[in-house]
């Protein structure tokens, strides 16, 4: 019992470090960053609740909201930057935040013991007091502003800009502001997510936070769906219990584990759940009211993206 | 004095970051698409050279290191062309996104695999496989400057393996193929180029350039470990971007730069110093100058 | 709140319906076969680090206390109510689960072990990372009952037997032996002044590095240069520089097995030669010298037997006819772990039943506060009071390819 809470707490966690890098990559931003905002969401977190005595939900808002504000610091210099090249700033970004936290050095006396990040030795003995209570609360609210989002006016304009920058702002949609705002988003999740995470571990150790990890949370989205919010969940959900499911192959649970990866986003391209509503919309566009004409796009190899 | 030495050996061992970057964007260049799986490349042609070494003693054979040092380059291009065949030709087309994954889950794989492997195969060790090699401890002194013997060969093994590479891509046809598709995809395919052929061929040369080097790199440190390719990758992500995406000759000179600024600043300060300075300036070009130092006209590729 | 609370749960529920049931479908049929205490089969758990940077060490241990076992198996088993029981290590596969070198997990890991699988007790951790987070957490699983002995054979950080009193460890804790070390070293070289070169990022080694420098500063040596480093280190040359600066008599590393090859395989090339370099347990493994060659010639370390004791020699044999490999302090440990479990068992009186798993549990601890084993390495071993194993150590030094006994000539 104790073993399928504990997976149902971490896969908490996972989605929502999926759900962080979804709300960059809904502007059509590919960034590596979110792995940052969770070492600093985690750090902050962690002094505030161990070493002030700071409540835990009190901590993860200071935590996102912090966080929020440095990925609108990051974000306003990184508008100029496209492609390939901004998910390389990022991942420098999450690099200096890691080498930073490696060298922090902040202890305080607690009663007998000393507590605080002590460099490269990490921060033992955060205080823990994050359950899956806690984790999927917080998911909960986030899921929902996910959802809000998805069916208003500033969803739809998010869609128009990842489809099309020039074309959103010829419409009078304000680009910049809604990029920075989605990357801030962004990090504001990753900002809670870490503060959980940390909460939940107790031991916060920056050289966890890597690209490695960042790979990994883009794993989640690729495999789960790109289009929807609802991708990033089944993502997290599946690539958590999978290397548990592959356990029996003990040495090689993480070859079969990558090999599943690449079969996934090999046959479902846009990730699981959005692969499958796809080829669903496919088949009623065929067999529905559009019989006269064309299918919108059969051919799988143009990109396609027009979604809700 | 001090500082001189530094940068003598940064300089010298920096040439390995400019065969890891320039394999890294030939690939680029052609495909438009990273390959997070070259490090890994790297790694597994290390380790089959490392093993020709171990098995036939090539402690002090200067030959048995030539013969490890060609199967290596070999290894690396074989190697790639798995990687191209199973992570990016299966995804033609499609998002941005899709062969970013396979190619890190390619990358993870080979990784784990060698993890496994160093510890049931018993002339791996789990910690320390070693790559022994004559050069291990040449060192030379000029006066109070140290110079190790292994970087001197790394440099001009490099300088041999750009040279080789600067004049196939100028002066034969299947490099002026390669410089075509690079330029305009289309356009190339549309003069008769074939464009996947030129995919494979680019392939095979880069992971080749990067199993040399991954060589090179194991005989200079002495040891070779699974990880040898995420450590480089990040690294080269820095000289990609202050080169600029597409210039070989860019990637060769400022492989030489952040080698030097590396081993100055770690030696000077302290080897996580050495990262964030690396990754400032990363961010810093990306802001002023995005197309890089030695930028091509690069026409803006998605 | 509690609306909002379930809420969320029925949200996560429906968007985790369908796979969680396909999931959870293959993990129970995956998971532990034998539901509970069989009669017949003693259950332990072993949660050593098998795997990542602390493998070789891991790996060792648990090979030397399956070895045990096997041989006690091999008899028929412990003797219980008359009737005879194998030792079987469950949950994981031959060498049980992976302790891995995250605390966090490695918590996870024995929650599992001792609430899923009811094992009697667990061998491991392998580090002292580990050791700290599980000896802290035994006290939490006693408050709930389910305390039970949690036995390192490699744990090697001091005062962590003083966390619980279900923490047992008989590794080879440096800190006993140290004076003994230093003492010989600084009396053969005349030495005056040292340097240090340790990692930062793992508790164990600047622990060390500050008691090495206590004990040299008793005897009248000072401590000219500290040198760091990380685990992940490949380059070695800032070190080797500034301790070769200072020009010291004795060079003391206290790092891991690779970042101790490295280091002392750039002293080679750069001409660093104090009148001896001393090194740790970790440096006793046979990659220190097939891959140190001539670098590592002549370092000096202490261990906790003398490899040409007869038991060792005999142990050897049987170790390399088992697992193809030398036999190192770890193994050693790992199998002087098995005779202690295996006589704590024999002394214990537990019913092996199902009912009776906490006060088995209890009996078992009881049985490990007053066991007495004579080990392969000679010397007769037990639990001191805050549960550790002085041993006085055997200096060794690397001398033609192997690890010899170090004498004063």
């Amino acid at each position: 019992m104790a073993y399928y809470t504990a997976l149902f707490e971490i896969s908490g966690l996972n989605i929502l470090l999926a759900l962080s890098v979804f709300a960059t990559l809904m502007v059509g931003q590919f960034s590596l960053a979110q792995v940052g905002f969770w070492s600093i969401g985690a750090f902050v977190t962690a002094i505030l609740t161990t070493m002030h005595g700071m409540p835990l939900y009190s901590a993860l808002i200071i935590s996102s909201i912090l966080c929020g504000f440095i990925g609108l610091l990051l974000g306003y210099p990184c508008l100029k930057i496209k492609g390939i090249y901004l998910t390389l700033a990022t991942v420098a970004f999450a690099e200096v935040v890691r080498v930073f936290f490696n060298n922090l050095n902040y202890q305080i006396e607690l009663g007998e013991r000393i507590v605080g990040p002590a460099g490269a030795l990490g921060f033992r003995g955060v205080k823990v007091i994050a359950a899956w209570p806690e984790i999927y609360l917080v998911l909960f609210v986030i899921v929902l502003l996910f959802i809000l989002l998805a069916s208003s006016r500033l969803g739809m304009s998010i869609n128009a800009v990842r489809e099309d920058e020039t074309a959103a702002a010829a419409v009078g949609i304000n680009v910049t502001k809604i990029k920075v705002s989605m990357f801030m988003f962004g990090a504001a999740i990753a900002g809670a997510g870490g503060g959980l995470y940390a909460s939940y571990s107790s031991y916060v150790l920056a050289e966890n936070f890597s690209f490695h990890m960042a790979l990994v949370s883009i794993f989640y989205v690729a495999v789960g769906g790109m289009y929807t919010f609802s991708g990033p969940i089944v993502g997290a959900i599946v690539l958590t219990l999978l290397p548990e499911v592959f356990r029996f192959a003990a040495d090689y649970r993480m070859i079969l584990y990558g090999v599943v990866v690449i079969i996934v986003v090999i046959v479902f391209p846009r990730g699981i759940v959005d692969e499958i509503r796809y080829r669903l919309e496919q088949k009623s566009l065929r067999q529905g009211t559009f019989s006269d004409k064309k299918p919108h796009n059969k051919n799988k190899n143009l990109p396609d993206e027009g979604i809700k | 004095m001090l500082v001189l030495e530094y940068a003598i050996s940064g300089l010298l061992f920096g040439a390995t970051y400019s065969l890891v970057a320039i394999g890294f964007t030939l690939i680029f260049g052609v495909l438009n698409r990273f390959n997070i799986a070259h490090g890994a490349t790297l790694m597994v042609a290390a380790f089959g050279g490392a093993t020709i070494s171990i098995l036939f003693g090539g402690k002090d054979s200067y030959i048995i290191l030539i013969v490890a040092f060609l199967s290596a380059t070999i290894i690396g291009a074989i190697v790639g062309l798995i990687v191209r065949q199973i992570a990016f030709a299966p995804l033609k087309g499609g998002s941005e996104l899709s062969p970013f994954v396979t190619s890190a889950a390619m990358a993870l794989i080979l990784e784990e695999l060698f993890v496994n492997l160093t510890q049931s195969v018993s002339i791996y060790s789990m910690e320390v496989t070693e790559f022994p090699s004559p050069l291990e401890n040449l060192v030379f002194f000029l006066g109070e400057i140290y110079i190790r013997g292994a970087y001197l060969v790394i440099f001009f093994m490099a300088l041999i393996i750009m040279g080789i590479l600067h004049w196939w891509l100028h002066h034969t046809k299947s490099g002026l193929a390669i410089r075509c598709v690079e330029e305009n995809p289309t356009a190339a395919w549309l003069m008769g180029i074939n464009g996947n052929r030129v995919e494979i061929i680019v392939f095979a040369v880069a992971s080749a350039i990067a199993g040399a080097a991954g060589c090179l790199i194991s005989v200079a440190y002495g040891t070779v470990t699974p990880f040898l390719g995420s450590n480089l990758l990040l690294v080269s992500f820095v000289v990609l971007v202050l080169a600029g995406i597409g210039s070989v000759r860019g990637a060769m000179i400022c492989g030489l730069f952040v080698g030097v600024i590396e081993t100055v600043t770690a030696g000077l300060i302290s080897a996580q110093t050495k990262e964030a300075v690396l990754f400032i300036i990363l961010f810093t070009v990306l802001l002023v100058k995005p197309q890089g130092i030695f930028a091509t006209n690069a026409t803006e590729r998605d | 709140m509690k609306s909002m609370f379930n809420n969320c749960i029925n949200l996560a529920r429906s968007k985790m319906l369908g796979l969680t049931v396909a999931t959870g479908v293959a993990l129970l049929s995956t998971s532990s076969v034998m539901a509970f205490q069989d009669e017949g089969t003693i259950r332990i758990g072993m949660l050593e680090t098998i795997t990542g940077g602390a493998a070789p060490y891991g790996l060792a241990g648990a090979r030397g206390t399956l070895l045990a076992i096997e041989e006690v198996n091999a008899t028929g088993g412990i003797e219980i109510n008359g009737k005879k029981s194998k030792i079987v290590v469950v949950g994981g596969g031959e060498l049980g689960s992976d302790g891995g070198l995250d605390p966090a997990l490695a918590i996870a890991g024995l929650k599992k072990l001792v609430l899923d699988d009811h094992v009697l007790m667990v061998k491991g951790p392998t580090t002292s990372t580990n050791s700290e987070a599980i000896f802290n957490y035994l006290n939490e699983l006693s408050n709930q009952g389910s305390g039970l002995v949690v036995h390192s054979s490699s744990a090697g950080a001091p005062g962590l037997g003083e966390i619980s009193k279900w923490g047992f460890r008989n590794s080879f804790a440096e800190s006993y032996a140290l004076s003994f070390l230093v003492e010989n070293m600084v009396k053969h070289t005349g030495a005056k002044t040292a340097a240090i070169y340790h990692l930062t990022d793992n508790p164990y080694f600047p622990v060390m590095a500050e008691l090495m420098t206590k004990e040299l500063a008793k005897l009248g040596v000072e401590v000219k240069a500290v040198a760091t480093g990380l685990s992940k280190d490949a380059e070695f040359s800032r070190q080797v520089k500034e301790i070769k600066s200072v020009n010291p008599d004795i060079v003391y590393l206290a790092t891991d097995n690779l970042r101790g090859i490295g280091f002392m395989k750039e002293a080679f090339r750069r001409r660093l030669q104090p009148s001896v370099f001393i090194g740790g347990i970790s440096q006793l493994v046979p990659d220190t010298i097939n891959s140190g060659g001539e670098a590592t010639a002549g370092m000096v370390m202490i261990s906790s037997y003398d490899d040409k004791g007869v038991g060792i020699n005999a142990y050897r044999a049987k170790f390399k006819a088992r697992w193809d490999e030398d036999i190192n302090l770890f193994s050693v440990n790992g199998y002087e772990a098995g005779q202690l479990l295996v006589k704590a068992l024999q002394n214990s009186g537990i019913e092996n039943t199902k009912e009776s798993l906490a006060s088995d549990r209890a009996k078992l601890r009881d049985a490990y506060e007053t066991v007495k084993i004579d080990s392969i390495s000679g010397y007769s071993v037990e639990f001191n009071d805050v549960h550790d194993t002085p041993k006085s150590g055997v200096i060794l030094t690397i001398k033609d390819n192997a690890f010899q006994a170090w004498e004063a000539n």
